[in-house]
């Protein structure tokens, strides 16, 4: 794995929500319903919940994909509604991973893989580089050249995975990762998953409905209907499986 | 891969609406090329004759339209005496269907005046004199009409014998019959009429004096206008009706393409919601996806452009064989209309992209990821 961060790790807390709000189509359908929470530098957490709890709206929040209705979030003590850049915060200090892949479809993975890099001043040829090295790290060098029709659901997710390395983010985003893989391939990404979060220290906030995925993670926030319920860390009686 | 990699990639993705579109543009440049190439053949053709006969004034009536008003052959006396006049001569040209063409320039010439004598015949002979029921033919002319000398030419009611064919050195005097003035007066009811006074000025008459001359002229004859030769072009009514005809009718074939260019990028938009989603996810600007929209549709015009440059010119070909124009006018696809043609589809790709582009950057990225 030649894949380093450059985000520096400093204590203190990476994202901090102070009763967040989100509600559609003018209040009626409310999606988050002051969601409170502190994410520390490097931790990964899985949000857990049934379809329709919120959780991926909070993803998106994170991730500036959409603005919260009230509320704080602060990304290192920054408003995230209020960046003066959003893009620039998507693609640097974020990277996200979907459950659909969302890879683009005519261009090959390593092309796939270069696409975050075109706000970043880097030569094609760093680009490529770039792509390779993080396409090696993910056990997919040998399919660069490959579209992703071409490929198996679990290296679709891989090369997602890569992709979101693309420029070095300190935090990953991970939206149901292994919503589409069967067992096995959901196995392999988790522990991919793990490796470079741990490896690297990037914070990963991963978002399942699958307890037994979510159990990887160091805390476990537990939603239901737009409200966090409960906390907890693996091992705890209240977040087994069984539970 | 490179930024234009992405560019190419997204127009290629639906090849049979991008050629469609292309298509599209490129009528609408061949039209631009194919009108204004003719208006501005008509107009080089024009400058060429009158630098071969060596006309420096012309007196004429230009309110009747292509071809300007009749009035009285006896100004030419008055004009003849003012100052800076070497030689002063009428000229009565009419354009008329002559047997199987559809249009012809019918030249009616004072006998023995300037205008006849740049032409050289290339088979037969020049009328004897004015009282011959004579004509020459330019050679283009000639083709045309498929006259040899000593066969007859009908002019209106009247039959002419064709005594020479003449090399004019201009496409215009190549595709006119030519006959002595009074001849062609009595033939198409303009007695005593003419509808150009064309002057020679002694050499090395300096602009202002020429500029003095064309004002005494129209002070003495207000319902003339008498203009240098080289200011015709510009200054001629007839030329700016054909100029203002050839672009307003392109610019029906630009608006046409506009819209044609401004529908395909709509729909790649609205196609492409999703990718753009995952694009601004990614981290892209929402200016570099304005500006990704913006290529492809000016790409897609420079295509357009560049294919519509070589339909129109094979269409001016087409057209300067037809009987209709050849000998009239030599059309005229010169560098700076090819590369007028293309700006202008660069820039209909640009105008058409821009509402497309503006519509792709303002999608919230987590709807677009919905698609």
């Amino acid at each position: 794995m030649t894949y380093d961060s450059p985000h520096a790790h400093v204590p203190g807390p990476v994202f901090e929500a102070d009763q967040l709000v989100k509600e559609y189509d003018d209040g009626r359908v409310p999606a988050l319903r002051g969601v409170t929470f502190r994410i520390e530098d490097g931790e990964f957490v899985s949000i857990i919940g049934p379809s329709g709890c919120g959780k991926s709206t909070l993803l998106n929040m994170l991730g500036a994909l959409d603005r919260p209705t009230s509320g704080s979030l602060k990304f290192k003590g920054t408003s995230i509604p209020d960046l003066a850049d959003p893009a620039k915060y998507r693609g640097q200090e974020v990277g996200f991973i979907f459950q659909a892949f969302h890879l683009l479809p005519t261009f090959t993975v390593e092309e796939n893989v270069q696409i975050p890099m075109f706000e970043l001043p880097w030569s094609r040829a760093q680009r490529k580089k770039r792509a390779g090295e993080l396409l090696d790290a993910v056990g997919l060098s040998h399919r660069l050249g490959h579209l992703p029709t071409k490929l198996s659901g679990g290296e679709r997710q891989r090369a997602a995975i890569a992709r979101s390395l693309a420029n070095e983010p300190g935090v990953l985003l991970a939206d149901e990762p292994t919503g589409n893989l069967d067992s096995q391939n959901a196995v392999q990404i988790m522990d991919l998953l793990c490796r470079l979060q741990t490896e690297h220290r990037i914070t990963l906030l991963l978002v399942s409905h699958d307890l037994h995925v979510a159990s990887h993670a160091n805390r476990i926030i537990r939603m239901k209907d737009g409200q966090i319920v409960s906390e907890s860390r693996p091992g705890d009686v209240a977040h087994s499986p069984q539970a | 891969m490179n930024f234009f990699t992405i560019v190419i990639r997204s127009l290629w993705r639906r090849p049979v609406r991008t050629s469609l579109t292309l298509v599209g543009i490129s009528i609408g440049i061949a039209a631009v090329i194919t009108l204004v190439g003719l208006a501005s053949g008509y107009e080089k053709s024009v400058v060429r004759q009158l630098d071969v006969i060596g006309i420096d004034v012309i007196v004429s009536n230009m309110e009747g339209g292509m071809m300007p008003k009749a009035f009285e052959e006896s100004m030419q006396a008055e004009i003849a005496k003012l100052p800076d006049t070497e030689k002063v001569t009428t000229v009565l040209m009419q354009m008329l269907s002559i047997e199987d063409a559809p249009m012809m320039m019918v030249s009616g010439r004072e006998w023995e005046g300037f205008t006849w004598d740049q032409l050289e015949v290339v088979e037969g002979r020049m009328p004897k004199d004015a009282s011959e029921k004579a004509v020459v033919m330019g050679r283009l002319a000639a083709e045309v009409l498929k006259k040899t000398v000593g066969d007859i030419v009908q002019i209106e009611t009247d039959q002419f014998q064709v005594v020479g064919i003449v090399d004019g050195q201009s496409v215009v005097e190549n595709g006119a019959i030519i006959l002595a003035l009074p001849l062609f007066q009595e033939v198409s009811g303009y007695q005593g009429k003419v509808n150009f006074i064309d002057i020679k000025v002694p050499k090395n008459t300096d602009s202002g004096r020429i500029t003095a001359l064309c004002e005494k002229i129209e002070a003495l004859f207000p319902e003339v206008r008498a203009v240098k030769a080289g200011e015709v072009v510009g200054t001629s009514q007839g030329f700016r009706i054909a100029r203002a005809m050839s672009w307003s009718t392109s610019l029906l074939a630009i608006i046409v393409g506009v819209l044609g260019v401004m529908n395909t990028m709509l729909m790649t938009v609205f196609e492409r919601t999703h990718e753009i989603g995952i694009l601004l996810a990614l981290g892209w600007k929402r200016r570099r996806i304005v500006f990704l929209v913006l290529c492809e549709s000016a790409i897609l015009g420079l295509l357009g452009g560049m294919v519509g440059v070589i339909l129109g010119a094979g269409a001016l070909k087409i057209l300067e064989l037809t009987p209709t124009i050849r000998g009239m006018l030599e059309p005229d696809l010169s560098g700076g209309l090819v590369i007028q043609a293309i700006c202008i589809a660069v820039g209909v790709g640009v105008v058409s992209g821009l509402y497309p582009a503006w519509r792709s950057s303002r999608l919230t990225p987590s709807l677009a990821l919905q698609g």
